[in-house]
This record gives C-alpha cells, structure tokens and sequence, in this order.
C-alpha cells in the first residue's frame, strides 16, 4: 500500500500566553491518503488551526512544537525542513487557506500581481500573460463570474466571501497534492459552497488530489469526507470514516457534537459545562467534566486506540463498555 | 409608528477608475419594525453587507432614501448622526480585520463605551466591560489579553461584547456565527434572542447558514446580484419559496446524515457579473423557467399572500414547475 499522502505523528504545539502555556495540541496523529478529503472537526478553540498551522509552519513566534513529525510523500518531514525548501513545498506541493481570507492577501497590491508573484515564484520566467490565464480559470472555476475585474481590483473591494474565493483559488493555483484548508467555506452560500466542494471532490476522484478540511459544517463533512478527525481539548479523541462515525459515534464528545445539529422546532442543543481550559494539561480525559458516561477511569488519559475497522477511539468505555453501563 | 428602518429605492455602484462599475445594489425597498430579526440570505457577493453598511451609514447611497424612525438620515446634523450611530451597531463577518491586534480586549469591548458615554469613571467602565465579556462567555481574564491570542470562536464573542456595551436600539449582525462550532453557536444565539426580549433589540441577521436563520428570524429577505428576490415570513419563504433562487438555494442545504443526500435543484448557465447593468430578471441567464417576458423589462417585486413578496413573473407557477419540491 501507498504511504499516506500526509502523515502527522504524535505533534504538540504550546503557545506562551503572558504568564502560561496553552497547550494548544496535543499528540495529533493523523493521515490523508491520496484522492481523499479528511474533515477535522471540534469545538471553537480545540486547536485545529494551531494543528493545521504548525503542519505548514505558519505559527506565530510564541509558539513551539516540542514533538512530532508531518510528513508529506515526497517532499518529507515538513517540521524539519529547511527554509529554503519549505518555500519550494509551499504552495506548490501543499497549498493553504487560511481561516482569515483577507490575512492572507496582500492589501496593497492588485490581486493579478499576488496570483502573478505566486506563480513566479515556483515557475520562473511565467509571464503575466500566462499567469493571468491560469488565475482567470482558477476563479472561474471557484464561481466568481468576471474575473477580470477581480484581478484588475484590490482585496478590500472584494466581499467576505469572494475573498474567500480567491484564497482558494490561490491555494489551487498550482495544483498542488494537498489543499489544506482552514474553515473555506464558511463565508459562502450553499450553492457556491457545493459548487466549489464538488470541484475539489472531482479532483480528489480525478487525479488523487487530497484536502485536509477544517469546518463547523457537518453537512459538509458528511457530505464531501470519506474521513473525520474529531478533536477535543486540543487532542484527537475520535477518527474514522464519515459513514461510519456520523451514523454510530462512539466517543461522548462526538456524540454530543453531532447532537447539537439543529432541528426545525426544537430548541437548540448545547454542550453543558465550561470549554477546557488549555492551559492546564490534564491528567485524565480532558472531557471528563462535561461527560455523562464519566467514570473512575477517567482520571487516568485514555489513549487512542485503533479498533481495527479503520476507526480510532480515545475513551475507557471502548475497554470496558458493559462495565461502565452497569454504574 | 413608522418602521425602524424603511429603504426605498436605494441604489449602490462602486466605481473604480478606469474600470467598469461594480452595481452593488439596484433599487432596494426594504423595512424593518422595531424588535424584528429580519435575515438576510443569498448569494455571495449579492450586496448583503453593502447594505448592512448603508443602514449602519458606513456608506452613502447614490439613490434612493433611508429613513430611521422615519426621519430621512442624509438631512441630520452631525449632532444627531453621531447619537443615532451609538443606537445602531455591528457585528461584522471578519473577527480578525475588526478587532485591533494591539488592543487587549478590555479596551477593545470599552471602546464604544468610551466615545458614546465619556462621563463614565474608570471603574465603571471596568465594570460594564467585565459584565459584558460574561454575557457573551468570556471568561473574566480575557479582558487582558490580546485578540491574536483568542481562537476565532473566541474573538467573534468580543465582537458581539463591544457591539451590545452600548445598549443599541439596532444591530447589524453580518455572520456573527459563522466561525463558530455548534454549540457555541447554540450559547451566542440564546444570548441574542435573550437581549433582544430585554431590550427590545432589532436584528439585520446577515448569513449563509439557513439553519441559523430558520431558527433565529423572524421575517428573510433573499438577495441575488444586488437585488432583493424575495420577502416573507421564515415560514413562507422557508415553506413555499417562490423564486427559483430562492429553491435552488435552499435546496443546496448539505444533510448532516451521510446516508441521506436530497436531489439538489442545480442552476447552470454563467453566473452574471456585476459589472453588467440587467434591463429584465438578474436571474434570467440561468433559471430553468426563463421566458421571454423575463427579459423584456424590469421585474419588480410583486406581493403573494401575507408577507410573502416575490420578483418573478412566474412566481405562481414555480412550485409546479421546479423540482426538487424543497419545502421540509
Ligand atoms: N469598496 C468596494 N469597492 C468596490 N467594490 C466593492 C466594494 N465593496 C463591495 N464591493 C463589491 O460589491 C458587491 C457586493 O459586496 P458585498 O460585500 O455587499 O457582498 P455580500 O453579499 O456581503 O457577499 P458575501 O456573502 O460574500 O459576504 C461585490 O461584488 C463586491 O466586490
Ligand atoms: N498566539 C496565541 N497566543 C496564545 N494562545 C493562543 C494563540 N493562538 C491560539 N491560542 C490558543 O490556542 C487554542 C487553540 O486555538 P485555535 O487553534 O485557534 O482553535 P480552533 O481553530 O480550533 O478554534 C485556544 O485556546 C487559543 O486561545
Ligand atoms: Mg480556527
Ligand atoms: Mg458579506
């Protein structure tokens, strides 16, 4: 079998903050294989674009990653790359979406020169003519109807979610393997959403193309993900396939999480108790506190272990399921 | 009484040198009572936060009026707009490009506090900011901190801190919750809904989750290149949408079960730029209904039953003609 496309092992970020550390993420391991879109789900402030920015080594200075590896086939360890080679992998090899679109544009030049300095960057000699055309089909494609007027205007003339569009466009510019992409869709109505979701997934079908996708959409990732990776507390406690995780969850949070998709009349559901504080690292299950399966086990951190269907569950029930109903 | 907010005909173009104009809102009427959640749905790109902005006086309109109260806003002395603007606030989409990265968020959510209400002692302005980051579930420390160092979820709850520290009769929420997990979400909104009863606030609920808007509004208005397509109540337009993108776009909701996918009403063709000036329908190029009369001249919104307004010549029809049938 093929290694995965990307393969994240054990990787751990901690941020300074003042005074303390979050620790942002903790022992994530993860794979995406070629023509697959992953989705990485959890609650606001779990970690997943820490996660996701620490693969890219996009992290602010006050970060560190004290372990892990993410490895990307052919290219290696992304976290040991030198800077010269990280450039190279970047954008063309991995492209990225950032959850902010207008972050990652540049507000003071047009965006033809920002999708021309991109190209040229990995293609020398590109002329803008060329690099004009690539970028004009790149939105097409994206559903932004005029480009021109788009390439010939500046970030702030863009709305919410055109800017969003661009991003995207941009981090399929040169048809890189992976797209990882942080919350992409966000600012988009269903119709973009989907139109832009089912180019992505004839890539993945096509030509082996992977995302590595980010969202609060459940829809989304029940729809266009062959597999989930669902966080808490800045760890993985549950991953699988969609099929399989969305119709059976077996970890408390994953079930909470998919009960508090909302339905028409009924109140909407929320998760009681406080969001874990990052800054502490427990020594139990982080989600104990707001668990209703909760048992004396949990003081001690259940580890991730693969159940041999391709589903892998960080919870003391899986172990002992009948002798935790009976408390 | 006159509604809150009432817009007649208003229009926008963005003009940029040497370019061709951007028609970002052609001849919008819209009102809005006092203590309504009106949501605004539709198209990226359609001119929804142009004219949350318009409402909010961030932007002039070329044409057309605006009334607050029934009082024309472009004939008030500066006085009067700077006491209105303290009564209309905003939520805007992007967290990050309205939150000051160098501000810890204390001063951030006390900002408002500080223009609108100067004669307030340190103290107090300490106090009404705490209070406020527990109304929106900020924990008491995160006055201190800086907003880089807040998740998204996190930051957009100190947007909606600084938007209600000033009691506003008004508020633009442009996707307040859009970067928000689920639950989170669930908390924002109940928080919303609570000080809309205590306060008698009125929402302009701009997103593009419809499971939000379902739950949250009162009445939807659904936009498409610069236009507003369709008006009612949330269970007429939800139930018995009438405009063909109004199905299409209802009918491109994503089910969260994995074993269900509902046939998906698909609009093809070439989406329209705005840059192009429409004599007839702006959807005429891709919706599967166009007739001949679509094109001949302008299509202007013309009441249903109830609330329910639509523009499409062939609204009466569209139920029998399209489907995937949408309605749950
Ligand atoms: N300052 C500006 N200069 C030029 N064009 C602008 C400017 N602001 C907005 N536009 C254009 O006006 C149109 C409407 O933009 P607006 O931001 O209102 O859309 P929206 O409905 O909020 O979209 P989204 O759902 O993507 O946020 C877009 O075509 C946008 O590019
Ligand atoms: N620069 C930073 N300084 C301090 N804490 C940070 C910083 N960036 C992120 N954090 C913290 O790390 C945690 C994870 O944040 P993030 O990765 O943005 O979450 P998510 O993307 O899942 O919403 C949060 O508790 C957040 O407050
Ligand atoms: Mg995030
Ligand atoms: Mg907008």
């Amino acid at each position: 079998m093929a290694p995965p496309l990307l393969s994240v092992r054990d990787l751990s970020v901690r941020i300074r903050s003042g005074e303390s550390i979050v620790h942002a993420v903790n022992d994530v391991s993860l794979d995406v294989e070629e023509g697959e879109i992953v989705g990485v789900v959890g609650e606001s402030g779990c970690g997943k674009s820490t996660m996701v920015k620490a693969v890219l080594r996009l992290l602010a200075p006050e970060a560190e990653v004290p372990s892990g590896s993410a490895v990307l086939a052919g290219s290696g360890d992304l976290l040991a790359l030198d800077h010269k080679r990280l450039r190279q992998v970047r954008g063309a090899h991995v492209g990225y979406v950032s959850q902010n679109p207008f972050g990652a544009l540049n507000p003071i030049y047009r965006l033809d020169r920002q999708f021309h300095n991109l190209v040229a960057a990995h293609r020398k000699g590109t002329s803008r003519g060329e690099s004009r055309r690539m970028a004009a089909k790149m939105l097409d494609a994206v559903g932004i109807a005029g480009p021109d007027r788009v390439l010939d205007g500046y970030a702030h003339q863009l709305s919410g979610g055109m800017a969003q569009r661009v991003v995207i466009a941009m981090s399929f510019l040169l048809d890189p393997r992976l797209v990882i992409a942080d919350e992409p869709t966000t600012g988009l109505d269903v119709t973009v959403q989907r139109q832009i979701l089912d180019m992505v997934a004839e890539l993945a079908r096509a030509d082996g193309r992977a995302m590595l996708l980010v969202t609060h959409d459940l829809g989304v990732v029940a729809q266009y993900c062959r597999r989930v990776v669902v966080m808490y507390a800045g760890r993985v406690v549950e991953s699988g396939p969609v099929a399989d995780v969305f119709t059976s969850p077996r970890h408390p949070y994953t079930q909470a999480l998919l009960g508090a998709v909302p339905r028409p009349g009924q109140p909407l559901e929320r998760l009681p108790g406080a969001v874990p504080d990052l800054r502490v690292l427990s020594e139990g299950c982080a989600f104990a506190p707001r668990c209703r399966s909760a048992f004396d086990a949990c003081s001690v951190r259940p580890e991730p272990t693969p159940g041999g269907d391709g589903r892998t569950v960080a919870c003391h029930l899986e172990k002992e399921p009948a002798d935790a109903a009976a408390r | 009484m006159p509604p809150l907010v009432e817009l007649a005909g208003v229009n926008k173009t963005f003009r940029r040198p040497g370019q061709a104009p951007i028609h970002a809102l052609n001849d919008i009427s819209l009102t809005m009572n006092e203590g309504e959640t009106l949501a605004l749905i539709g198209e990226s790109g359609s001119g929804k936060s142009t004219l949350g902005r318009i409402i909010l006086r961030l932007l002039e309109a070329d044409s057309g009026t605006v009334r607050f109260e029934g009082t024309d806003l472009s004939a008030l002395p500066d006085r009067e707009m700077r006491y209105l603007r303290s009564r209309l606030q905003a939520v805007f989409q992007e967290p990050y490009e309205s939150l000051d990265p160098r501000l810890s968020v204390g001063s951030i959510v006390a900002e408002p506090l500080r223009v609108h209400e100067p004669g307030l002692s340190q103290a107090e302005l300490r106090e009404r900011v705490l209070t406020c980051l527990e109304q929106v579930g900020l924990p008491p420390d995160a006055a201190g901190r800086k907003p880089g160092a807040l998740s998204g979820g996190q930051q957009q709850r100190v947007g909606i801190a600084r938007a209600i520290i000033t009691r506003p009769q008004m508020i633009v929420l442009d996707e307040p919750t859009s970067s928000l997990d689920l639950s989170v979400r669930a908390h924002i909104l109940e928080l919303l809904a609570e000080l809309q009863r205590e306060l008698g606030l009125t929402y302009l609920f701009i997103s593009h989750d419809i499971h939000t808007v379902e739950y949250v509004s009162s009445r939807i208005a659904v936009m498409y290149l610069g236009r507003i397509v369709e008006t009612g109540t949330v269970r007429e337009v939800f139930d018995d949408p009438r405009h063909p993108y109004t199905r299409a776009l209802l009918s491109a909701r994503l089910s969260t079960d994995p074993r269900e996918s509902p046939p998906q009403l698909r609009l093809t063709g070439d989406i329209a730029a705005p840059t192009t000036s429409h004599h007839g329908c702006v959807l005429a190029g891709r919706c599967p209904l166009v007739t001949a009369e679509c094109t001949a001249g302008p299509v202007r919104p013309r009441a249903l039953t109830g609330d329910h307004e639509v523009a499409c010549v062939r609204a009466d029809e569209t139920p029998d003609l399209l489907a995937p049938a949408v309605s749950r």
